[in-house]
């Protein structure tokens, strides 16, 4: 019998993988709601096996599937900017949000249970997929107002993401078990229950779940930046792959004769790649920049589907779907850091929400392509590899560009010049108050070449920063206490 | 994301919706044929189904459509459930998907068995063509004629002719 230290000990590791899982404080209940979501989806899409799309013919759903996938659009290209504003202005907006995709997950998989193979299973089935993806938006928005460090946003976006994948792994173990001895709807209906407690978790996030402010003016200038919106456009690159690989390969693959366990071995090796990139991104983070990441992903999807074109095969399909994963998920931390280090006031409410809903704009858009194009698998890994290359070789061109911008150095342009390029930049946004002092700051270099006297460092530049910040704050003769000398 | 991007977004949207409704799904000039007529055509053809206990594999059955055009996805889903209890019927869009390429003499996929069917003709006589596939050396092509009784659509004619179109693929 266990002595009063040892149980202690045991307690204290349990306690310690339950914040390994979970997340510290307000975290945890999110993540196991979030924990919850991701193992419901499993269950599901393992139901999808013994559903009627895996007996009619590829053509025959192909118009059904990209009918429901642009309906799919609708919600986030109407709903998200008339809704989402009222969303964030009630206090746990997004956490309600949340209850309701996971209620209205819990209905449809109710109402399919005895539909599997009936034509319903489209409306319903892609009725779960827009609730899903509602939730995955709303529960990534909500994560910011859940992290007590703002420091803490790229590793608790990690954590989530891992802790949801491992909940999906355990999730298949037990469906693949309950669709053998019990069939498909008895897998859907545990689906079903997963969902309802799902919904109960997300209600708990209320209590811990700060309110969304609105955009602001500055998250909107910041939304712009050219580090963010590029950092945002290279993610949709890679999301944009991901909806149509698996559109392309779940038509291709049975048009080509695969059994239904090939597509079932794409999700899992999709799955288990964003797994291995909540692992491997930590320590690229601590050896690489935000930038040399995205560089890393995008290169290793692109060089993953070339050698599945190469060598084409279940293997090698697998394997370019393992690296997509990885990459997406090396590319979604990466992008995260990118706000937090370089965007901090779009972190928040609504900018990072409208961030999230670009990224599922661009993964239905890729799906609904993937569907209607109706090529073979190696045509579509051949696109593939061509659209990756292209936005492998866009985004160097950008970072190019990127570095030539914010970059001081004796070989880059001249202070002047990258004020004048900036001064420019904010005219063409309509930003004309700001554009005004920045070419003003422009001449004032010219006339006075020697006035930036300070040693153009970080520590230097931050330090500026902190003062111009200080007076804004508590500005000189309102009673404060900063003084404008430094 | 801009106004003119939603705006582009929500058009293409309109677009794809439009393009998935307007699609005719089936043949042209058969409308009124639905899924009953395509399962009296079938069953004859069936193989007698094992004897199995509830929950063991059931017999595999491809279905390709002969003139390259898949049948309404409706008679498909009819032709699923009305052989659901004894058979696994699979509709696939190209015999290439059903057919195991590196077995002997190039069986379907399985050990099960392929059949090919054209569309039911909507002018009485109602025809239609079905070739059976059990591997590249074993082909049988029948031309079904079916009429409309009281009791739904019933097989009154079987005619023996020259396997064609799954013979030229095999």
């Amino acid at each position: 019998m266990p002595d009063r230290h040892g149980r202690r000990r045991v307690a204290s590791a349990a306690a310690g993988a339950g914040r390994w899982f979970c997340g510290p404080g307000r975290q945890a209940r999110l993540t196991i709601a979030h924990c919850l979501q991701n193992a419901a989806s499993t269950l599901f899409t393992l139901s999808m096996a013994g559903s009627i799309f895996f007996s009619v013919s590829p053509d025959a759903a192909r118009w059904r599937v990209l009918l429901f996938l642009a309906l799919s659009l609708a919600p986030f290209l109407v709903m998200a900017p008339l809704v989402g504003p009222i969303v964030d202005r009630v206090r746990g907006g997004l956490p309600i949000a949340m209850v309701l995709a996971f209620v209205a997950q819990a209905v449809l998989a109710a109402a399919l249970a005895p539909r599997l193979r009936s034509p319903l299973l489209f409306p319903l089935a892609f009725g779960v997929l827009v609730a899903a993806k509602t939730e995955g938006v709303a529960a990534n928005a909500v994560v910011p107002t859940v992290v007590d460090d703002e420091q803490d946003l790229v590793a608790a976006n990690a954590r989530i993401s891992r802790s949801a994948t491992l909940s999906g792994a355990v999730a298949a173990g037990i469906g693949v078990a309950l669709y053998r001895v019990a069939g498909p709807a008895a897998t859907l209906w545990a689906a079903t229950a997963v969902y309802s407690v799902g919904a109960v978790a997300a209600w708990r996030v209320r209590a811990v779940a700060g309110r969304l402010p609105p955009i602001d003016r500055v998250a909107a200038i910041e939304l712009v930046r050219p580090e963010l919106s590029t950092a945002v456009l290279d993610m949709m690159a890679l999301r944009a792959a991901v909806g149509f690989a698996v559109f392309h390969l779940a038509f291709s693959l049975r048009a080509e004769g695969m059994p239904a366990w090939v597509l079932g071995g794409v999700l899992a090796a999709h799955a288990a790649g964003g797994f291995a990139g909540t692992v491997v991104s930590p320590w690229l983070r601590r050896h690489r920049s935000e930038r040399t990441m995205v560089t890393l992903a995008l290169a290793a999807s692109a060089a993953g589907f070339a050698l599945g074109s190469v060598l084409i095969g279940p293997a090698t399909v697998l394997v370019a779907m393992l690296v997509l994963g990885l990459a997406a998920s090396v590319g979604r931390r990466a992008l995260d850091a990118t706000i937090q280090g370089r965007a901090r006031h779009a972190r928040r409410g609504q900018a990072y929400a409208s961030l999230e809903t670009r990224l599922v704009l661009a993964w239905v858009v890729a799906a609904c392509l993937a569907v209607a194009a109706r090529a073979p698998t190696i045509i579509g890994m051949v696109a593939l590899t061509a659209f990756l290359s292209l936005a492998t070789l866009a985004h160097l061109r950008r970072n190019e560009l990127l570095g030539t911008f914010l970059d001081p150095g004796a070989e880059q342009l001249a202070l002047p010049r990258r004020l004048l390029l900036r001064a420019e930049t904010l005219a063409a946004e309509g930003l004309f108050d700001e554009a005004i002092v920045v070419a003003r700051a422009a001449v004032e270099q010219i006339v006075w070449p020697d006035s930036c006297s300070p040693p153009a460092d970080e520590v230097t530049a931050r330090q500026a920063i902190a003062r111009a910040r200080r007076l804004l704050d508590d500005p000189p003769g309102a009673g404060g206490t900063a003084t404008p000398a430094a | 994301m801009s106004r003119f991007g939603r705006l582009l977004l929500g058009a293409a949207t309109l677009v794809l919706v439009v393009a998935g409704c307007g699609r005719s799904p089936g043949p042209s000039g058969s409308p009124e044929i639905d899924g009953t007529a395509y399962i009296a055509a079938l069953r004859p053809f069936l193989p007698r189904p094992a004897s199995a206990a509830p929950g063991d594999k059931r017999d595999v059955v491809f279905v390709v459509p002969l003139d390259g055009n898949a049948l309404p996805l409706q008679a498909q889903i009819d032709v699923v459930g009305a052989f659901a209890d004894d058979y696994d019927v699979r509709f696939v869009d190209d015999m290439d998907a059903a057919i195991d390429e590196r077995g002997a003499r190039k069986p379907p996929q399985e050990g099960g068995l392929l059949i090919g069917m054209g569309p039911v003709t909507s002018e009485p006589p109602h025809t239609t063509r079905i070739e059976l596939y059990w591997n590249a050396d074993r082909i049988e092509g029948h031309l079904v004629t079916l009429a409309t009784t009281s009791d739904g659509w019933q097989v009154t004619g079987d005619e023996p002719v020259t396997p064609e179109a799954l013979a030229r693929h095999a």
